[in-house]
Parts: C-alpha cells; sequence; structure tokens
C-alpha cells in the first residue's frame, strides 16, 4: 500500500509540476514564432540587401501567407513583390515587425495586414520574448495539459519547420487543396466593438513604415462570418475606416470586400483564404494600387515605372 | 447523574458524527450537482442548457413521485414499460426537427442545433429511466437531491451520461472523503484516457478530407474517423470514469477494446457500453419475450440498432446506418454464428465492418453520401484512384502520419492485453505501474489541448 502511495503521489506531483511549467509561459507562441521567424529570414535573403528597386512587400500573419499572391501582384504591377508574412504573427506581431522592419526601404510599397484588425484573445507574448525567454516573458495562463515537448524545444533551441505548410522563392504559401475542404470551417464569431481599440495601432504601423520613406497600405484580411452577424461586422469596419480617414488615412486603407459569408473563399479557417479567395483578395489590392484615382502609392507606382525593369 | 453523564457522553459523539456525516454527504452532492450544471453551461456555452435541464429535471421527478403513489395496476405495468420508449421517440423527433444536432463529425454541420438541448438525449433518458424504475419498484423514489445528482454527475456528462437508475444506490450511500487507495486506482485510467484523447485522437485531423468522394480517400477518411471516435469518445470516457473512482464512483466504463472483438454481437457490448446496456435494460428485455417466434424476436432486437441510430441523429445517412448495423446483426445471429471461421476471413470482415459503418455515419449531405456510394461501385473510380494511389494517400494521410502511427502502437499494446490479460481485465497493460508511468511521460509531453469532444452534442 505504501509504494502504491508512494507512487500515486510521485504521479500527481509531476502532472502539478507539468502545469505548474506550461503555464507560467506560452510555450507554443515562442516555438511557432522563432519557426517562423526563422523562416522570413530565409525569404529576405533572397530579397539581397543592396537592391535600390522599389518592390511590393507583403507582411502579416497566416492569412497573408495563404490569401495574398506575392507572384499575382507582382505581375499585374510590375514590381518584384515578396510576401514575408510569418505564420502565427498575430501573438507576436509587434516583435514580428522589428524583424521585418529593416527589410523595408525607402520607395518600397508595404502591403500590411494586422492579423489583429479585431479584437480576439489571443496568447499574446510579450515583446522580445520569441528571440530569448526571459523572466519578462512570465505570464499565467492556466493550462490542465502540460504539452511540455514545447518547452523541451524552446530550451533545446531545437525547432522543426515541417509543420508549416511549403512557400516558394517568393514566399507564397503553397497549401495542399482538399476537394470540399472548406466544409468543416467555422464562422468567426462578432467579438464586439473593435474600432477604438485597432485604429492607434494601426496608425502606429502605418507611422513605422513612412518613417522608412517607404508607401504603407493597410489591408485587413477578408473574414468568413455568420450572416446574421455580417451587419455588425460591416457597422464596425466602417466605423475604423471612418476614424482611419479622419486621421488622412483613408487613402491607405483596402477593405473592400473583406466580411464575406461564402465559405467556399476559405480553405481551412475563417480567416484563411482559398485559392480563389486568394486570387480575388489579390486582384482588389492590385486594382487599388494601380488605380489614377485612388492610388495610395502613385508617386511610388511612377517612379518604378521609370525603371527599365518595368518599361 | 454519573448514568446520565455516561448517556450523554455516549450519545454526542455518534449523534455529531452522524449528522456531520449526512452534513458532509449533502454538502459534497451540492457541490457535484452545481459542478455538473457548470461543467453543461461550460460545453454549450448558454445558460439555457442547465436551466433546461433542471426544467426537465423537475418535470420528471414530478413525474416519478406521481408514479410512486399508484398502486400495484395496469397504469404502473404501462409507466414502467412504456416510458422510456416514449422518451427515445421524442428525441428522434428533436433529431429530426433540427432541434439536436447529428453525430457528424465536423461542427459546422452541426450548427443548427439547439444549444439549450446539449446533452438532452442523456438527461432525458435517464428521465424517463428514473420514471420507468420507479413504476416498476425496480428502485424506491430517490430523495431530490440524489436524483439530481444522479442526473448531473459532472463525471457521467464527460464519459457519456446513461448510466442506469441503480446507479443511485452508490450515490445515496457516498460519503466525500479522499482515499490512497481510490487514487491510486484511478491516475492509471486517468494518465490513459488523457494519452487517447489529447495525444492521439486530437491528432486525428479526417473531417479535413470528408468532402473527398473517390473510393479511396472517402474509404480511408471514414478509416480515419472511426480511430478518431475511438479515441477520442474512449480516451474522455476514461478520464470521466477516473474522476468518478477517484471520488468514490463506479459509473460504466464505455469501452472494452472494441476493435479486438471476434464479431458484431461481442463489439456492440464493448462500444458505448452505457448506451448498449441501457437499450437492453428498457428496450429489449421488457419487450422481446412478449414476441412469439424466434425469427421474429430476432428481427425486433435487429431493429432496435435502428432506433439507436435515429437517436444518434435524425439524417438519413443515420438511417443507413442503423439498417447496416441491424442486418448485420441479424445476419450474424441469424445465420452466420453457428459456423467457424477462418481467422484470415473474420479479421478482414470485421475491420471491413466497422468502416463500412463509419462511412455511412459521418456523412449528412445525402447527395454526396449516395456519389460517394456510387463510386464505390464503379470500376473506373477505382481505376482511377489506384492511378494516382501515392496521391490519394498522402492526401488523407500524410498530415496525420504521427498520429495514425501512435494509434498503431496503442493498438499493438492493447491486442497484447487482450491476449494476456483478457477481456475481464480491459486495457490492464496501460494500467500497470511501469506502462502508466510511461502513459504519464508521453502525457506531460505530447498532451494538447482542443479537438472538442467529438461525440458529445454540443
Amino acid at each position: 500500500m505504501r509504494g502504491f502511495k508512494r507512487l500515486t503521489a510521485l504521479a500527481l506531483a509531476l502532472w502539478c509540476a507539468g502545469m505548474l511549467v506550461s503555464s507560467v509561459t506560452p510555450w507554443e507562441v515562442i516555438v511557432s514564432g522563432r519557426s517562423a521567424l526563422d523562416e522570413v529570414q530565409a525569404i529576405t535573403r533572397t530579397l539581397g540587401t543592396d537592391s535600390k528597386t522599389p518592390r511590393v512587400l507583403l507582411l502579416g500573419s497566416s492569412p497573408v501567407a495563404l490569401g495574398l499572391s506575392a507572384e499575382q501582384i507582382g505581375k499585374e504591377t510590375g514590381l518584384p513583390a515578396f510576401n514575408l508574412a510569418a505564420w502565427s504573427a498575430l501573438s507576436y506581431f509587434p516583435e514580428y515587425l522589428k524583424h521585418v522592419m529593416p527589410v523595408v526601404h525607402p520607395d518600397d510599397i508595404v502591403i500590411i495586414s494586422n492579423p489583429n484588425w479585431f479584437v480576439r484573445a489571443n496568447a499574446t507574448l510579450g515583446e522580445g520574448c520569441v528571440d530569448h525567454v526571459t523572466t519578462n516573458c512570465l505570464t499565467w495562463r492556466p493550462k490542465p495539459l502540460p504539452h511540455l515537448m514545447e518547452v523541451v524545444k524552446v530550451l533545446s533551441g531545437a525547432f522543426p519547420r515541417d509543420f508549416m505548410m511549403p512557400r516558394d522563392a517568393q514566399g507564397d504559401a503553397m497549401p495542399v487543396v482538399y476537394a470540399h475542404h472548406s466544409e468543416s470551417i467555422d464562422v468567426v464569431p462578432f467579438s464586439g466593438r473593435f474600432a477604438d481599440r485597432a485604429v492607434p495601432e494601426l496608425r502606429q504601423i502605418v507611422e513605422m513604415i513612412r518613417a522608412r520613406g517607404a508607401c504603407a497600405v493597410l489591408a485587413p484580411g477578408p473574414i468568413y462570418v455568420d450572416q446574421g452577424e455580417r451587419e455588425n461586422w460591416q457597422r464596425e469596419t466602417d466605423a475604423a475606416e471612418a476614424r482611419l480617414a479622419k486621421l488622412g488615412l483613408a487613402r491607405a486603407v483596402v477593405a473592400d470586400d473583406i466580411i464575406n459569408t461564402d465559405r467556399s473563399l476559405f480553405l481551412d479557417g475563417y480567416e484563411h483564404p482559398s485559392d480563389r479567395g486568394r486570387k480575388l483578395w489579390s486582384e482588389r489590392i492590385v486594382d487599388r494600387l494601380v488605380s489614377k484615382s485612388s492610388s495610395p502609392c502613385s508617386s511610388n507606382l511612377a517612379k518604378a515605372e521609370h525603371l527599365p525593369s518595368h518599361s | 447523574m454519573a448514568y446520565q453523564e455516561h448517556s450523554i457522553e455516549h450519545l454526542i459523539p455518534r449523534h455529531s458524527g452522524a449528522v456531520w456525516s449526512r452534513l458532509s454527504a449533502i454538502i459534497g452532492k451540492m457541490i457535484l450537482c452545481a459542478l455538473g450544471l457548470a461543467l453543461l453551461n461550460k460545453v454549450s456555452g448558454v445558460i439555457n442548457a442547465p436551466v433546461t435541464l433542471l426544467m426537465a429535471a423537475l418535470l420528471g421527478y414530478m413525474l416519478a413521485y406521481a408514479t410512486s403513489l399508484l398502486g400495484p395496476g395496469e397504469a404502473r405495468r404501462l409507466i414502467g414499460r412504456f416510458v422510456v420508449p416514449l422518451g427515445f421517440i421524442s428525441i428522434v423527433a428533436l433529431n429530426v426537427f433540427g432541434l439536436i444536432g447529428t453525430l457528424t463529425g465536423t461542427d459546422s454541420i452541426r450548427t443548427f442545433s439547439s444549444l439549450s438541448l446539449v446533452a438532452a438525449p442523456f438527461y432525458f433518458l435517464s428521465i424517463s429511466a428514473v420514471i420507468a424504475d420507479v413504476a416498476t419498484r425496480r428502485i424506491a423514489l430517490p430523495g431530490p437531491l440524489d436524483y439530481l445528482t444522479y442526473l448531473a454527475l459532472p463525471f457521467k456528462l464527460l464519459a457519456g451520461p446513461l448510466e442506469q437508475p441503480g446507479f443511485i444506490a452508490q450515490i445515496k450511500a457516498w460519503q466525500p472523503r479522499l482515499s490512497w487507495s481510490r487514487l491510486a486506482v484511478a491516475w492509471p485510467w486517468a494518465v490513459l484516457g488523457v494519452t487517447m484523447k489529447f495525444v492521439i485522437g486530437n491528432r486525428l485531423t479526417p473531417a479535413s478530407t470528408i468532402g473527398a468522394t473517390d473510393p479511396v480517400s472517402a474509404f480511408l477518411t471514414a478509416a480515419i474517423f472511426e480511430l478518431r471516435f475511438y479515441f477520442d469518445f474512449a480516451g474522455y470516457s476514461f478520464i470521466g470514469y477516473a474522476g468518478a473512482l477517484a471520488l468514490g464512483f463506479r459509473i460504466t466504463q464505455n469501452f472494452s477494446s472494441p476493435f479486438f472483438a471476434p464479431n458484431v454481437v461481442l463489439f456492440w457490448r464493448r462500444w458505448h457500453m452505457s448506451l448498449g446496456r441501457f437499450l437492453a435494460r428498457y428496450l429489449l428485455e421488457p419487450n422481446v419475450g412478449k414476441i412469439r417466434g424466434r425469427n421474429a424476436r430476432m428481427v425486433f432486437t435487429s431493429c432496435i440498432f435502428f432506433v439507436s441510430a435515429m437517436w444518434h441523429g435524425g439524417t438519413m445517412n443515420y438511417a443507413l446506418w442503423g439498417l447496416f448495423h441491424g442486418t448485420c446483426y441479424f445476419l450474424w445471429i441469424s445465420r452466420l454464428k453457428r459456423r467457424q471461421w477462418p481467422r484470415g476471413i473474420g479479421v478482414p470482415t470485421m475491420l471491413l465492418f466497422f468502416v463500412a459503418g463509419r462511412f455511412l455515419a459521418i456523412e449528412a449531405s445525402p447527395h454526396r453520401l449516395l456519389e460517394k456510394l456510387g463510386n464505390l461501385a464503379s470500376p473506373s473510380a477505382w481505376a482511377a484512384d489506384f492511378a494516382n494511389i501515392g496521391e490519394r494517400l498522402t492526401a488523407v494521410m500524410g498530415s496525420q502520419a504521427e498520429a495514425l502511427v501512435s494509434a498503431l502502437l496503442f493498438f499493438i499494446v492493447e491486442y497484447h492485453s487482450c491476449t494476456r490479460y483478457g477481456t475481464a481485465k480491459p486495457y490492464h497493460a496501460f494500467r500497470r505501474p511501469l506502462a502508466a508511468f510511461a502513459l504519464l511521460i508521453i502525457a506531460l509531453l505530447f498532451a494538447s489541448s482542443g479537438g472538442g469532444l467529438l461525440y458529445a452534442r454540443l
């Protein structure tokens, strides 16, 4: 009996210790963050450091990796385009921006889709925690299931990339598409008012890009919503656009038709566009970019037209 | 005076001990009820679900009370015989009208269901079973708190809550206390459940290829769905079973290595055991004796699968699923069981039986189900699949290869357990100290949350 008691006590103690360790830091976010930033770094190496050509850079999270085509945008604008989106960047977006901002050159066109444009319960990391786990990264998120493999990965520095979708040289994701895959997608529930919180953050991002001499285009990603909640989403999106317009950013925002009730436009989640969704979203971005009346980056494109490669 | 003092000393400890014991049992049961209702609220996401349960429980208790007042006679006999079948019919009606979700394995298809009726199929049947058992004097009218604890017990909700009212006797005698011996028995079950559900089950994601209609993909998807249902449902059943054991309840274990059953009859005795026993007790046993003729009795027994199917979901695919299982059951008990079948035929036939049943159960779209069935019978569809077999296998299994290998390893140990310890000691090889510790380490390292409860009506 004493043996059983000891064994049981040991098992319970191990489980409690595991829960404690896994609850003090979102280890899985650090693991996916490091892997994703490694991948982005590999793509940025193909850009070349001394390129003087104005380029189109696509920044954001998985919706951008899957939903915007650098190839299509590059072809239709005549500019070299690169998809620098990082998987699951919504949890560490400020740190992701810090990593990619040095790549942005004057005259570049930066199309950025902040994945946190609407409110949701994310496991967001403190800034710098993807690079270095310090005591600042300690947060309390109780988890009954430890999943200590993530802790082992962080401590050992081994971050496998094989769980991600392959990406081509321009950074576009190449998802495996199954027939009727979208049928298992659920809508995103309306999470309440988000315009008040989102606008200052979006403004800050635009300022950050403009400070590097580049042109910023804010492009919130398409989402799949319930028909009954469509109006709520649209109303709040319109409110955010109106506030950005008041700040003089009306031209910088491309948010046409982002609230969708057509599930076939999505691949495997409410914000992951399918191949058709990718074409449509990319087309909308290109239409706005090349529009003579409302292009947010007409001067950049004008400069590009003088380049021999686009003549 | 001395006599009085002695009598007081004699009385006080006994009296206070008994009062404390009763008080702690009442408080413990109230806590369990509150936890059960809170869990129901959590999984449904709406307060209406526990409110619906409380209202149904109140109505059921009033009916049980009225039944207990009836003297012996025809009325009581009829209540005892027909109240549970009526409960089944009402649930089937709710299913057909779409108020209760259908078990398909994909959340999006279940969005039409009313969240107020989460787990209602289980709760309504439990209530009608109490009325039936009170009517047949199988149990006395339980106290209100014992009755509510029986319905709302949180471990039951997790494990597939179709315990028979005989379980109320355990609740009545229950005393809340923690004991090392209970914990020692419970934790290996908990670790086994966590490993099955959160290490293997959650990593199986067949829903992503449910729309594939070519024969190879559709068949493989059904096979992986069958695995997913097993690891998912058995996993959280064992977690619930462990929680109940730790507190001193013995609820139905629900699974006992069903895939190693040698025939369909034994399979159904080992898969979702609480439902199987419930159907046998309240639909089969009271009625089968009244049917004349052996063949008619066998047909009646097989028809219970159809009732069970419609209870699972009021859709065409579930009707076909019920007919399929009823036919298999009938063929086995009427014709096939008398012969000796070599393992070379028996094992593949059972595998085909598992997958074919799931093939029908998961496809809620009648149009696509017919397309899939048509492709199964089409040589050209098979030929096209075999021409691209590598691509098909990768598309369906590629992303879940690790989970499939884990499932295979699990089955090897499960087979060893079945052959070495027999079904009287289910999953014993996993519960031995070293194996349980190995599972504990695996669960600590790899158990990931999410995935939902696939079998629950959420």
